[in-house]
């Protein structure tokens, strides 16, 4: 008797994973990919991780977490990217602006700088100098050990207005 | 309770103790199973609510057009008490309809007010209720560090295009063509300038009030040197935890938050874009209202997506999990309004004249 009942719930768990893995597949044919920084050897953390393809125009991206770890998405939430080569950026930095506070119309912003966390090389496709392959079927688990030693020159990451 | 039955045997007709707790075990099952489809079917309520809200702006937006010969611009004029000049003319899409739907004194209270959209005094401290969502929820003052500037409360935006605008495209006064979506600063565009067709084109959708600074539905500032292409800016908001960043830049100590201007017209406050998903980023390059660039998501708290008004009066649910085309693409220039938009389904859906063919959500 009871071991009738293990069997059978042995059996409907087995087929209940089947279906759930069989819908998994997403439609967008990515694969899960996840990234992680760390700077002068310790883990950063809320940094933003763009992967960016040249030539295909696939993309995706994430923000790490407290251990430095991002799980990147492209289409849907998690979903990681696309197989292909890309270039990276890491860019973890901040807008701190002074206000006049005696203005009604709020226009006037007496200063505006911006402080970076890490080095802002690490921001710029044009001077990351960061690549990774995303590959079908490995386990696609990237490790980006950042220091100061990047010669680039900073490039402002903008882009044109007018 | 034994003893009793018992002594007294003629009385039958009491419930033993077992019996009232398999009653009472079946009605808590029952309730169990009928409180989330109640729950739902208010949502329902809600969202038909939101849509009926909509259609009635649609339908504002059509009679207005066929009275002044041109829709209303996202951001224009003052009434004549208030000083005019450039910069200024900050009177919201909301106001100019007024009268379409049926708000004729309010309009009117309004066009005699000595002061702008922006001044937290009446008659611009009134609140239309057919211009909030039920869903939203939000407050109905600004959660910041200056609720009592709270100018009236809305949750319904008029969409710009698909890039980060400007109020005020350039930083100075020029005319609608700058945008490629249909609503702009001073740009009172035609339905005939809309050739991708007014059903493929999508007008108003929903922004929910934040409830908290930097919470799900508020605008914040992008850190510094993120670029600007939607692929950069998604991962600054958590969606699942729907919080931001903590280097993403914060409205606290600002007028008030978005949602709690309802008659201002400065894009914070009046617009949309179609650049990063729905339900995603509202982000800035900066505070002023003026010099910086907006990207605003539409948001709601309906499950799963926004409710817009498309151009010709009809609502779609639009999914969050649209085609967003390439989020990695950089997007289009100020003149440029009429080449295809990168960020696919989403973005072809709010270019009014830039050809694409919008198969289906």
């Amino acid at each position: 008797m009871l071991k009738r009942f293990v069997f059978l719930t042995v059996l409907s768990l087995a087929l209940c994973c089947t279906v759930t893995t069989g819908c998994g597949k997403n439609k967008h044919g990515t694969v899960p990919v996840t990234v992680t920084v760390t700077y002068n050897g310790k883990p950063v953390d809320e940094a933003v991780v763009v992967f960016t393809s040249e030539t295909t125009g696939d993309f995706s991206s994430g923000a790490t977490n407290k251990s430095g770890v991002a799980k990147l998405s492209a289409y849907e939430p998690n979903d990681g990217a696309k197989p292909g080569v890309y270039v990276v950026t890491i860019d973890k930095s901040e807008l701190k602006e002074e206000r006049d506070p005696n203005d009604p119309m709020g226009d006037r912003i007496l200063k505006s700088e911006t402080i970076f966390h890490i080095p802002a090389v690490y921001g710029n496709v044009k001077t990351s100098g960061l690549t990774a392959e995303v590959v079908e079927g490995k386990k696609n688990s990237f490790v980006f050990n950042l220091d100061d030693s990047n010669p680039n020159e900073v490039v402002p990451n903008e882009f044109s207005i007018e | 309770m034994k003893r009793i039955l018992r002594t007294k045997p003629c009385v039958t007709h009491g419930f033993t103790l077992v019996e009232l707790l398999v009653v009472i075990a079946i009605i808590g099952i029952l309730i169990g199973l009928l409180l989330p489809a109640v729950q739902a079917a208010r949502e329902a309520a809600r969202r038909m609510q939101c849509t009926n809200n909509l259609k009635q702006i649609g339908l504002g937006l059509h009679n207005y057009h066929d009275v002044q010969r041109g829709l209303p611009a996202m951001r224009s004029g003052n009434p004549r008490g208030a000083a005019t000049f450039a910069g200024n003319n900050r009177t919201s899409w909301r106001v100019w309809l007024l009268p379409y739907m049926e708000q004729q004194a309010l309009y009117d209270s309004m066009m005699q007010s000595a002061n702008g959209a922006y001044d937290a005094v009446d008659p611009w401290t009134k609140t239309f209720t057919g211009y909030l969502c039920p869903s939203c929820g939000g407050p109905d003052q600004s959660p910041n560090d200056n609720p009592t500037q709270t100018v009236g409360i809305a949750d319904y935006y008029a969409f710009m295009g698909d890039r980060p605008y400007r109020s005020v495209v350039g930083g100075t006064l020029t005319s609608g063509s700058m945008v490629s979506g249909v609503f702009g600063f001073e740009a009172w565009i035609t339905l005939a300038a809309i050739t991708d067709g007014t059903s493929n084109t999508m007008g108003i959708s929903e922004g929910i009030r934040p409830t908290a600074v930097a919470s799900f539905g508020d605008c914040v500032t992008k850190p510094g040197s993120t670029g600007w292409n939607p692929a950069n800016l998604t991962p600054l908001f958590n969606r699942s935890t729907h919080s931001y960043l903590s280097t993403c830049g914060t409205f606290k100590s600002y007028g008030v938050l978005r949602g709690f201007r309802a008659w201002d017209g400065v894009i914070l406050f009046s617009g949309l874009t179609a650049y990063t998903p729905p339900n995603s980023v509202l982000v800035s390059d900066g505070t002023a209202h003026t010099g910086s660039q907006f990207a605003l998501a539409p948001t709601s708290r309906h499950s799963g997506g926004v409710n817009v008004c498309m151009m010709d009066g009809s609502i779609r649910f639009v999914s969050d999990t649209v085609d967003c085309g390439n989020q990695s693409a950089g997007c289009r220039g100020y003149p440029d309004i009429a080449t295809a938009s990168p960020y696919g389904v989403w973005g072809a859906m709010v270019t009014k004249a830039a050809g694409e063919t919008v198969s289906s959500l």
